[in-house]
């Protein structure tokens, strides 16, 4: 458990938090440094079995209007 | 602030129980099968045209039996048909963030991409087998390869800078030079292939230089048998070096799936990033734990290209409960990998492997590092003749008794009596590792491909 001004966190706190940052900045170097801390937070949840999803949400799909090519 | 000390990496998730690891797993699978179905062309259309749905998954057995398997030629060919991966992807080229390959001396190489989530995922299963050998972060590594596309040490550097330690690389120098690069940066954690390692070994005492004394106190290999798989290699390693060897079995587009174990006659798989099972290679039925079977493996650690209940070809005897003593929970594999599905012959109505057979040799007492297996085809059938030279201290009337010891262990374990002859010591030829020591004479129509290492270098 992680204190921030006296109140406790949990990583699943901080995660989301941190995932909101994400979706909310516009600047493109705090971008990476939330990105990589959105993975890490997502694999501290993994690695203590609460994880909720296999990845973080902001990974794009492939295109899946056809069976052959993708990229 | 310094990374706390603890006998485990990961206690938690180390040592949890069987059952609740299993409950993990299907927890897990649910969520990457919900992902592949949702995301990649490739399973979608393979598992409609199989019948199958992610929501037929109940339980753990279910997902053993009814997700169909997958195997490395089935993506080979869709990505040659539609380069550069076909519809094997689960996410968009921008979210691609290294792109791999194997070494493709098998055939055309496999090309694996990786999100950059995916490459710390990857990076942090070497840590937990340096971490319980007791390679810590102040530790600094030497890495003694070239780069290039190769997946395996590319997540040996993931994992070092996941784990903070220093690292110096070692890329396009001779092995005169990394020698000397020993010497000179007084590195303490050497990481290459095995063979490698004793190439090192080698040109060092050419040089007149004793490495034994040098400020290395740990080697770690992956790529080929090493010193969890062959005694011999680990005692030539601890020995030479005057180091702790450890061996990491990695498998370039799934994962650094099984990264070692203290007590060094087996590794662990690393469960926090992969499932896996032992299936029967003929049957397809799931072989109970200590029983010989092919690990079917599906990562987390790819989400770029999911791997689901992914055919190794790799022989292992498992232990869903291990029973190394080493306190890990995870699922241990008892000498590493002991040969490949794809290469078997028949003796006397029994399938047999011989890289399997090899490896139970190996630890017989009076068996020196030389030996070989002789694969001929008489009529019809197979035949597989056990040449041995004993240890040169063992006295000649203890021979025979080597000769009965070998046929019996076979015979115990692989339920088929061979023929053992011992020869005179030094009459064989000298090889650094065993994958030579399998002679083949049999016509080229009656073998198999020779593939015996599921490990990077041979991948």
């Amino acid at each position: 458990m992680i204190e921030y001004e006296d109140k406790p966190l949990e990583i699943a706190e901080i995660y989301l938090a941190t995932k909101r940052l994400l979706e909310r900045t516009e600047v493109p170097a705090i971008h990476q440094c939330l990105r990589i801390a959105v993975n890490n937070l997502h694999w501290a949840l993994w690695l203590t079995g609460q994880e909720s999803d296999f990845v973080p949400p902001y990974f794009s799909t492939p295109p899946l209007d056809t069976e052959r090519g993708s990229l | 602030m310094s990374i706390p000390e603890s006998r485990y990496w990961n206690h938690w998730a180390e040592t949890l129980n069987r059952e609740a690891i299993d409950a993990l797993h299907f927890k897990r699978l649910k969520l990457l099968l919900d992902y592949a179905y949702t995301r990649s062309a490739f399973y979608r259309d393979y598992w409609k045209r199989a019948g199958f749905h992610p929501d037929m998954v109940r339980s753990l057995e279910d997902f053993k039996n009814r997700v169909p398997l997958t195997d490395k030629k089935d993506f080979l060919q869709l990505q040659e048909d539609f380069p550069p991966y076909g519809p094997t992807v689960a996410v968009g080229e921008q979210d691609i963030a290294h792109h791999a390959e194997t070494s493709g001396s098998t055939g055309l190489p496999l090309r694996i991409p990786f999100t950059d989530y995916d490459t710390e995922r990857y990076g942090e299963s070497w840590i937990y087998g340096w971490w319980a050998l007791g390679i810590r972060p102040q530790d600094s590594f030497y890495f003694a390869f070239n780069w290039g596309n190769y997946a395996g040490f590319w997540s040996a550097y993931w994992g070092v800078r996941r784990f903070g330690a220093k690292l110096y690389s070692g890329g396009g120098q001779t092995t005169e030079q990394h020698v000397r690069n020993i010497l000179r940066l007084k590195p303490t954690v050497l990481i290459s292939t095995p063979s490698y390692a004793l190439r090192i070994l080698e040109a060092a005492g050419q040089m007149g230089v004793d490495l034994a004394s040098s400020s290395l106190r740990f080697t770690y290999h992956a790529g080929e048998p090493g010193p969890c798989s062959l005694s011999s290699v680990r005692k030539k390693l601890d020995e030479g070096f005057g180091a702790i060897s450890g061996e990491l079995l990695g498998i370039a587009e799934v994962d650094a799936v099984a990264p070692g174990c203290r007590l060094r006659r087996g590794v662990h798989m690393s469960e926090m990033s992969n499932f896996s099972w032992s299936m029967d290679p003929v049957s397809g039925n799931e072989v109970g734990d200590g029983d010989i079977g092919e690990n079917v493996l599906t990562t987390y650690a790819n989400s770029a290209q999911p791997l689901i209940n992914y055919r190794t070809h790799d022989l292992v005897r498992a232990f869903n409960r291990p029973v190394c003593g080493c306190g890990s929970t995870w699922r241990y594999l008892d000498g590493v990998v002991l040969g490949r599905s794809d290469y078997m012959i028949t003796i006397k109505g029994t399938n047999v492997y011989p890289a399997a057979v090899e490896n139970l040799i190996s630890d017989v007492p009076g068996v020196s590092p030389h030996f070989q297996l002789v694969l001929s085809r008489e009529g019809a059938f197979d035949n597989l003749l056990i040449r041995i030279e004993p240890e040169a201290h063992w006295d000649v009337s203890r021979w025979q008794g080597i000769a009965d010891e070998v046929v019996q262990r076979i015979k115990d374990v692989v339920g088929v009596r061979l023929n053992a002859e011992i020869v005179e010591v030094g009459t064989l030829p000298r090889t650094e590792l065993k994958a030579k020591r399998i002679v083949d004479t049999r016509e080229l129509e009656f073998r198999r491909e020779l593939d015996r290492s599921g490990g990077w270098a041979h991948s």
